[in-house]
């Protein structure tokens, strides 16, 4: 048992307990100096946290919230009372628009790692625009809707989804649009710290992630049966 | 200016220690106030008839002409009962409060990965405390549905006038509070998995971590469950959805037709997230419990790896067993069969669990401090709340004993009582390092015995009715013929409850004055090996941070020359005889 222990110790120190060297990049370098003391042993080595970690752990949650959802849309489809709503055109021209959105974004992040920060604020600025005809495309279908007479009532079930699926995921994109403004304010102003540039790396990643998420509800809104 | 100062350094903090004692005080300002709820409820079910004077004048509307407290004021007691027990007293003392306060101190991290985040959960959290007891005072008062607020009648507005205001409260109060304990999880995570110290790998980690570990995760995947199904609650009763409402109900004289909603969506959701509830409740206590055995036995937690993989084994099939709570309400029995096997499951890492406890402290030098006390406590309350589980579990045995005073026994074992003598036993533990004293153990010693005795005298006895048919959520018994010959047993336990609850008062005063007339202690009393032993006590603002040498658990090494060995300490060559 206490050789076990000797062999773990010799082990142990130099890899330094840590697990996530993969992460490395997206730690500010703000701090300076994290690594350099690795080789001394007397003092601790000290950890920054990972934005790109919390992004990870913010979607988990998101996913849940979402699929408890969708697990009772999908139980209430099967009902009597569903009336399958017909689409409203609105939703597709949203769609499209955030898809591209999720382009342009990558656009402005490359442009970042290039350091073409003019560009960058110009894909950013196109980006969150995008971003922005979403939210309008996504009252218009509202109101498309709301012309034809199709309210969120409880004999509608599936309009009540409708409303309550994009009001939602809306509310979680207004996030994602947060952090687009904050990184084109750093744009504007030029300041990009490492900080800032693992900004713009979860910003990109909530917002295909939001993407990703608006696809599915769409499919499962008006394509899946 | 000096205000401004004060408010930052106590009020909002961002320092893990401060906000990890304001989770305690809430903690315990809510268990106080539930405690109270839960008194009123017994005395109205022990002497139903008598006249309540002060009672009366200070809460007019919960009483009837004759003077006697109305039935749906006992309903709305309970729900707050068990709501705060367990969201604001289970969910956030062993986890929120001492994983915030210990956490950092036990990886050797100088902070919380995110300390602002820290400090936007508990505000949250104290905020969704205030909407909750808010409920009381709308027109209405508190909800009735019990914790587990079941549509229909939670979801129609117009059912009881505490299904009002109250009950949209109650939906408001428990999001703000899913939203809070989701992200005090994400920190709880990031901090555990990037701010261990140099030499903290994982199979280094206490026990203590692994639980606050194994529950953050349980968290991060149920609550945002609660909290979708809270919301769509709301809707319905606020938009005019209906995605818990099924057609063909009299509403206010009128038939609802054509909703075709289902109450059974609500039960499945809930108790997905309502099961994996009480392993949040769980887990840390029992990490608090291996750890306080290991110390106090002067002996290694017994098969660490397999404590750890019982943990995360628990953890996993939480979400695999929610359907034992629904065995009456209509699923298909092959469903119920699968559940209750999957249930009986994980009766084998709780086994584990609890054989390894007995393994830690067999041979060992047993020291009864109290703390060792309240975990030795623990592990007979589990396992006898375990023994009604493995009752309850089987579906055709449920159909009997569900919503029977045997559920109520049950849960109080298993879930209320031993994670609060796990609270009892951090609190006695980790004393000394807040406060610099040690509580009084005379006094810990005299609590202990009598809410062990307490506990048992309530609960135990609560089985028996349930097995005669005593039904819970029940203000009243003397209606029935066949209940009748219960009463006596029921003012037993009432009486049990009484003497049980005012001794809690000893703990308070213990807590209080040893605050400041606590016995001085050196650092390390209990010399115990974890780095949070390490940083002086109280605590500077500042944390130590030094590297890790060996796993967490040293204690009476074969061949050493002393009793234990703390993590940062280096092997000396002279101290093993490399046997
Ligand atoms: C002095 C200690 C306690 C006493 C005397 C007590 C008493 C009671 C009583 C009389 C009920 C109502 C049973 C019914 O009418 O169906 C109840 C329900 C409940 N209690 Fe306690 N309780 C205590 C502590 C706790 C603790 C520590 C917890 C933490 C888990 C807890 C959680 C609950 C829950 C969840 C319910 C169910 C409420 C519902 O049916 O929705 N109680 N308790
Ligand atoms: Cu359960």
């Amino acid at each position: 048992m206490t050789s076990v222990d000797i062999k773990e110790k010799s082990n142990d120190v130099t890899t330094g307990g840590g697990g996530n060297n993969n992460l490395d990049n997206f730690r500010g370098g703000g701090g300076g100096g994290d690594d350099s003391n690795d080789k001394n042993k007397t003092q601790p080595k000290e950890k920054k946290s990972s934005p790109m970690l919390f992004l990870l752990f913010a979607i988990i949650p998101i996913i849940m919230f979402f699929g408890a959802i969708i697990f009772v849309y999908i139980v209430r489809e099967m009902g009597k009372a569903w009336k399958p709503i017909s689409m409203p055109s609105a939703v597709v021209s949203s769609t499209l628009v955030l898809i591209i959105s999720s382009f342009t974004l990558e656009i402005a992040r490359s442009a970042l790692k290039n350091k073409l920060l003019e560009k960058f604020k110009r894909w950013v600025m196109i980006s969150t625009v995008l971003g922005i005809a979403f939210f309008t495309s996504q009252l218009v279908a509202w109101k498309q809707l709301m012309a034809k007479g199709v309210y969120m009532e409880a004999t509608n079930p599936h309009a009540t989804f409708f409303y309550i699926l994009t009001g939602v995921h809306a509310l979680h994109l207004l996030g994602g649009l947060l952090g687009l403004s904050y990184i084109l304010l750093g744009a504007i102003y030029y300041r990009f710290t490492a900080e800032k540039r693992a900004a713009v790396d979860v910003a990109t990643g909530y917002w295909h992630f939001m993407d990703v998420l608006w696809i599915v509800l769409f499919v499962l809104l008006f394509v899946w049966k | 200016m000096r205000r401004i100062i004060c408010l930052r350094k106590y009020l909002f903090s961002q320092d893990h220690k401060i906000i990890g004692l304001q989770y305690y005080l809430l903690a315990l300002l809510a268990v106080f106030v539930s405690i109270t709820f839960s008194v009123i409820m017994r005395l109205r079910l022990t002497w139903p008839s008598d006249v309540w004077f002060i009672m009366s004048k200070l809460l007019p509307t919960a009483f009837n002409e004759t003077g006697q407290m109305t039935p749906e004021f006992y309903l709305s007691l309970m729900t707050m009962h068990g709501t705060i027990m367990v969201f604001f007293v289970l969910t956030l003392a062993p986890q929120a409060a001492f994983g915030n306060y210990f956490l950092p101190l036990q990886i050797g991290a100088k902070e919380m990965a995110y300390p602002k985040l820290g400090l936007i959960s508990f505000w949250l959290t104290f905020l969704s405390f205030c909407v909750l007891l808010s409920a009381f005072f709308v027109t209405g008062g508190a909800p009735l549905t019990g914790w587990t607020a079941y549509p229909p009648l939670s979801s129609i507005v117009s059912s009881q006038p505490g299904q009002a205001r109250g009950m949209d409260l109650w939906l408001v109060s428990l999001s703000i509070f899913s939203l809070a304990t989701i992200l005090n999880s994400i920190n709880f995570l990031i901090t555990v998995i990037t701010k261990r110290t140099t030499g903290m790998s994982l199979m280094r980690l206490p026990l203590t971590c692994w639980g606050w570990l194994a529950t953050a995760m349980v968290s991060l995947l149920a609550f945002p469950v609660l909290l979708a199904a809270g919301l769509l609650l709301l809707f319905d009763r606020t938009l005019g959805t209906a995605f818990f409402l099924p057609s063909g109900l009299l509403i206010d004289g009128k038939v609802i037709s054509l909703t075709d909603g289902l109450p059974l969506l609500w039960q499945h959701l809930f108790w997905f997230f309502g099961h994996p509830e009480v392993y949040i409740a769980i887990l840390p206590a029992m990490g608090f419990v291996s750890h306080f055995l290991a110390t106090f036995s002067r002996k290694p937690v017994f098969g660490y790896r397999s404590m750890v993989f019982a943990t995360l084994a628990i953890a996993l099939l939480g979400f695999l067993v929610w359907g034992h709570h629904m065995f009456i309400a209509g699923i298909s029995p092959y469903l119920s069969m699968t559940f209750s096997l999957l249930t009986l499951t994980i009766a084998v890492p709780s086994a584990i669990k609890t054989l390894n406890w007995f393994g830690t402290i067999w041979g060992g030098k047993i020291q009864l401090t109290t703390p060792m006390l309240y975990s030795l406590g623990f592990i007979s309350l589990f396992i006898t709340g375990g023994l009604g589980g493995i009752f309850l579990g089987q579906s055709s045995l449920d159909i009997y004993l569900h919503d029977t005073y045997f559920v109520v026994g049950h849960f109080h074992l298993i879930m209320g009582s031993s994670a609060i003598f796990a609270i009892f036993a951090a609190t006695a533990f980790w004393f000394p390092q807040i406060v610099g004293r040690q509580m009084n153990e005379d006094l810990g010693k005299v609590h202990f015995f009598i809410t062990f005795l307490g506990v048992y005298a309530i609960f135990l006895p609560m089985h028996f009715l349930g097995i005669a048919g005593n039904p819970r959520r029940y203000a009243e018994i003397s209606e029935f013929l066949y209940l009748n010959e219960l009463q006596p047993l029921h003012k037993f336990i009432t009486i049990a409850m009484l003497v049980t609850v005012n001794v809690q008062l000893l703990f308070l005063i213990n807590l209080i004055t040893s605050i400041f007339a606590g016995k001085k202690v050196k650092e390390n009393p209990w010399k115990a090996t974890t780095l949070e032993w390490t940083s002086s006590s109280p605590p500077s603002k500042d944390n130590a941070t030094t590297i890790v040498y060996r796993g967490a658990y040293d204690f009476s090494l074969p061949g050493a020359n002393k009793d234990y060995f703390m993590q940062t300490e280096d092997l000396p060559n002279n101290s093993l005889d490399n046997s």
